[in-house]
């Protein structure tokens, strides 16, 4: 009944003798949605460039509908209706949307002119299927949102007719409410008899979408298996290859028993950017307080704003007592407040210096002698917070952009915590975005010992999986404002969801 | 084994491929010309480079920061005239030296002001500039040249020994911003800024001050510059430095400073200034035309970052 697709034989690689991928053998099915985990450098992006013929295997074979191909070629994968929809990126900002979904195949009429109005035609009726029938095919990509741009991606491969598509990570950058969207997007793309391979680092909704799940751990195949013989301790288990699950349940179980009294910061009407509402709200010592809602709430405007990075007006902000005044973010650090942002390349990272200039950065001062920096210093101060939080790198004058997710995010951790007088609050937006579960679970076990030594952490984070493990009580925002406060003894998914999407509100 | 090792320190100094460009133009041109291998030739090579090689100092410090400064030959332009117009007006000839810097000064952080505070795009504001600078360079000497004869000329003519004063003051800037931009925590943000200013305000570092500061210290450089320059040819022209801000954005590149910032040295842009000046210094002694002058110079300037580009890879 089930169609086969594409299948890898014995696929292997190697780069200068280290194996990337041992010995894989796979089939994707039309009308099957076919999820593909595994932790960072576990091989998955390897295998896609693989089959886009980017990369040429050491050995093995590649099969398009039961025929053999010539492998390492590039085009052959698209020749054969197979397309990969990409994180981010691949849209151009100052063409329209129409323009964008068929730049590849650009319509034109008999006298060689661009057709516009079939291409407006058919772009009405691609965006009709995904739900976006209100979006106007010749606005510009560059006025739309995040998440809409992830939905124009996925518009992009559906206009080229395709009998397998690849997505990677398509949930990183959209909310609650658009991964719905997708998930029914993804049904109807089954329906229709069309194959889905689905990279994800976020197994609820793997477990949600996928028909077949194969598990990669360090270049090789650990099994395929259908999803009803599954679950998320044995996959996490088959994916690191150790008892990560029950790991986890330990830190949930450390959560939440002491009282919380101190208030170390209450805000009073601070304007969120973009949205200009007013929002109030207490900090306490030692707990993790979590911040909710959908993209686009303005959590992260909220707290840029705080810190000083954004522009705003605030009626009052008392902190420890006095009251905070915050023009840059270096006033805030001054006053012991940090933050990592959840764009880790754009507002984190020098991703041309090395990890240890990295790590250094806000501390140099104190890594001088006299007037002049000692490279001894600074080398051993790199080194500690290396080692301390178990950041993975060749050595210490590696380019940080070669780093993984983690690691980069572990990198930024270290610049507030080899401070000599470590933040008394550290706001952490998406702290695990795109991160693989085992860099996932010591970024946890960080946090949990950061408030363990007195810090505050406030945890921006867009799963709520990952708040209702860590926190004390959440905040839900709406549109830049705060619709609600949930304790912990009262955590739930729908009820967080609620205040996220407004249906329930209890400022009014 | 050691050879290789020794190759790995080398490949490590990130000045080592424009000082092996360099060795190497030395070494065929000793053979090319008699006269080129030998200490006179040499201070000469540096007398001609050092007023561009200390504004490319402060070129360099821009890019470093992620900006640029098309400006910066007015500037020089201006420095010289201010100085010897005030001193022709009977004030002490240091003092008005002083206040050309002072100037200088005041129009990097006015550029800082459009270019930072403003966000006006740097390219645009200095491009401005520097029709504005020129202008009021003519309009303070009429459009003539003023004589510069007096105490503060020693800057760009004296000589100690065979060595001109110029020179010891190009080598001092230059190993000072050295140090400062390698082993000081002001000069290391220089490179943070210019790598990613949004990462860098969010480290805690005032961005907006480091990019001024960097356009203040060009002004400086640039008026002191143009005072050398005065001093040298004993005369402060109005026309002097028009190809300037365009030979310290080469002498920079060549030198390994990186045109999207956040990376270089201004030990590498003294070499990148001094592997100009060996190659016009070069045509002259073999006789060759001028026009090829240019033509070579622009070869190199593409090789320079071509060859970093594939390194990098």
């Amino acid at each position: 009944m089930e169609k086969e697709m594409l299948r890898l034989e014995h696929i292997s690689k190697s780069f200068s003798g280290v194996r990337a991928l041992t010995d894989i053998s796979l089939t994707f099915r039309r009308g099957e949605v076919h999820a593909l985990v595994g932790e960072n450098g576990a091989g998955k992006s390897t295998m896609m460039n693989v089959i886009f013929g980017n990369i040429q295997p050491t050995e093995g074979k590649i099969y398009f509908s039961g025929e053999e191909i010539v492998v390492g070629e590039p085009g052959t994968a698209q020749k054969n209706g197979v397309f990969m929809i990409h994180q981010e990126g691949s849209l151009l900002d100052t063409l329209s949307v129409m323009e964008n979904i068929f730049l590849s195949s650009l319509k034109k009429n008999r006298f060689g002119f661009l057709d516009n109005k079939k291409m407006y035609q058919e772009t009405r009726e691609i965006l009709e299927l995904l739900e976006m029938g209100n979006m106007d095919p010749r606005k510009k990509v560059e006025r739309l949102s995040a998440p809409e741009r992830q939905l124009v991606e996925i518009a992009k491969a559906i206009a080229l007719n395709p009998a397998l598509v690849i997505m990677d990570e398509p949930t990183a950058s959209i909310s609650v409410k658009e991964v719905q969207i997708l998930m029914r997007i993804i049904r109807k793309l089954k329906e229709k008899g069309i194959g889905v391979i689905y990279i994800s680092h976020k197994l609820e909704e793997v477990f949600e979408i996928a028909d077949v799940i194969s598990v990669l751990r360090d270049g090789t195949l650990v099994g395929t298996y259908g999803k009803e013989e599954m679950d998320t301790n044995r996959l996490i288990t088959l994916m690191v290859g150790r008892q990560l699950g029950s790991e986890m349940e330990e830190l949930k179980n450390q959560g939440g028993e002491k009282k919380k009294e101190e208030v170390i910061l209450k805000v009073e009407e601070l304007k969120v950017p973009v949205y200009g509402k007013g929002v109030s709200f207490e900090v306490r010592r030692g707990e993790i307080l979590g911040f909710a809602g959908l993209v686009g709430a303005g959590r992260s405007e909220l707290f840029e704003a705080l810190i000083g990075f954004r522009k705003t007006d605030v009626k009052k902000a008392v902190y420890f007592g006095q009251e905070l005044k915050v023009l840059t973010p270096a006033d805030s650090i001054a006053a012991g407040i940090g933050m990592l942002s959840e764009d880790r390349r754009e507002k984190g990272i020098f991703a041309q210096h090395s990890v240890s200039d990295n790590i250094n950065i806000i501390n140099l001062k104190n890594l001088r002698n006299g007037m002049l920096l000692g490279r001894a210093k600074e080398n051993n101060a790199a080194k500690e917070m290396g080692t301390k939080l178990n950041i993975k790198t060749f050595d210490l004058k590696t380019k940080i952009r070669n780093l993984s997710g983690g690691n980069q995010q572990k990198v930024l951790l270290a610049r507030f915590l080899s401070m000599k007088e470590i933040p008394k609050l550290l706001i952490l937006d998406e702290p695990t975005h795109g991160i693989d579960v085992g860099a996932k679970a010591e970024i946890y076990r960080i946090i949990k010992s950061l408030v363990e030594r007195g810090v505050s952490i406030v945890l921006i984070s867009s799963e709520l999986p990952e708040l209702m493990l860590l926190c004390d009580r959440i905040l839900v925002m709406h549109e830049g404002e705060i619709t609600g406060e949930v304790e912990r003894r009262e955590f739930g998914q729908e009820l967080i969801m609620e205040y996220a999407s407004n249906l329930k509100n209890d400022n009014g | 084994m050691k050879g290789k090792q020794i190759i790995g320190k080398i490949r490590e100094i990130p000045e080592a491929s424009v000082i092996a460009a360099f060795v190497i133009m030395c070494v065929i041109l000793s053979f090319l010309s008699d006269v080129f291998f030998t200490v006179q030739n040499f201070v000469n090579i540096l007398q001609q480079v050092s007023v561009t090689a200390i504004v490319a100092i402060g070129q360099a410090l821009i890019i470093i920061t992620g900006n640029i400064d098309l400006s910066a030959g007015s500037t020089m332009a201006l420095g010289g005239v201010a100085a010897a117009f005030l001193a022709k007006q009977g004030i002490n000839p240091w003092l008005a030296a002083l206040l050309a810097v002072a100037l200088g000064c005041v129009v990097g952080y006015l550029i800082g002001f459009l270019a930072i505070r403003l966000q006006i795009v740097a390219f645009i504001v200095t491009l401005g500039m520097d029709y504005i600078l020129r202008g009021c360079c003519y309009l303070i000497s009429d459009g003539m040249p003023i004589s510069y004869t007096n105490s503060v000329s020693v800057l760009g003519s004296g000589k100690l020994g065979i060595v001109p004063i110029s020179v010891f003051i190009m080598l001092f800037l230059i190993v000072f911003f050295q140090v400062f931009t390698k082993k000081t925590v002001t000069g290391r943000r220089f490179f943070a800024v210019g790598c990613n200013d949004k990462s860098a305000r969010m480290s805690g570092i005032r961005v907006d001050r480091i990019q001024m500061g960097a356009y203040v210290v060009m002004g400086a450089l640039a008026a002191f510059a143009g005072i050398i320059n005065a001093g040298n040819l004993w005369t402060a022209d109005s026309v002097s430095g028009k190809t300037l801000a365009l030979d310290t954005v080469a002498s920079s590149t060549i030198g390994g400073v990186s045109m999207s910032g956040g990376a270089g040295s201004i030990v590498g842009v003294l070499f990148g200034a001094v592997i100009i000046g060996t190659m016009r210094n070069a045509f002259v002694l073999l006789n060759i035309s001028a026009y090829w002058q240019q033509v070579a110079i622009g070869v190199i300037i593409i090789l320079a970052v071509g060859i970093d580009r594939f390194r990098a890879k």
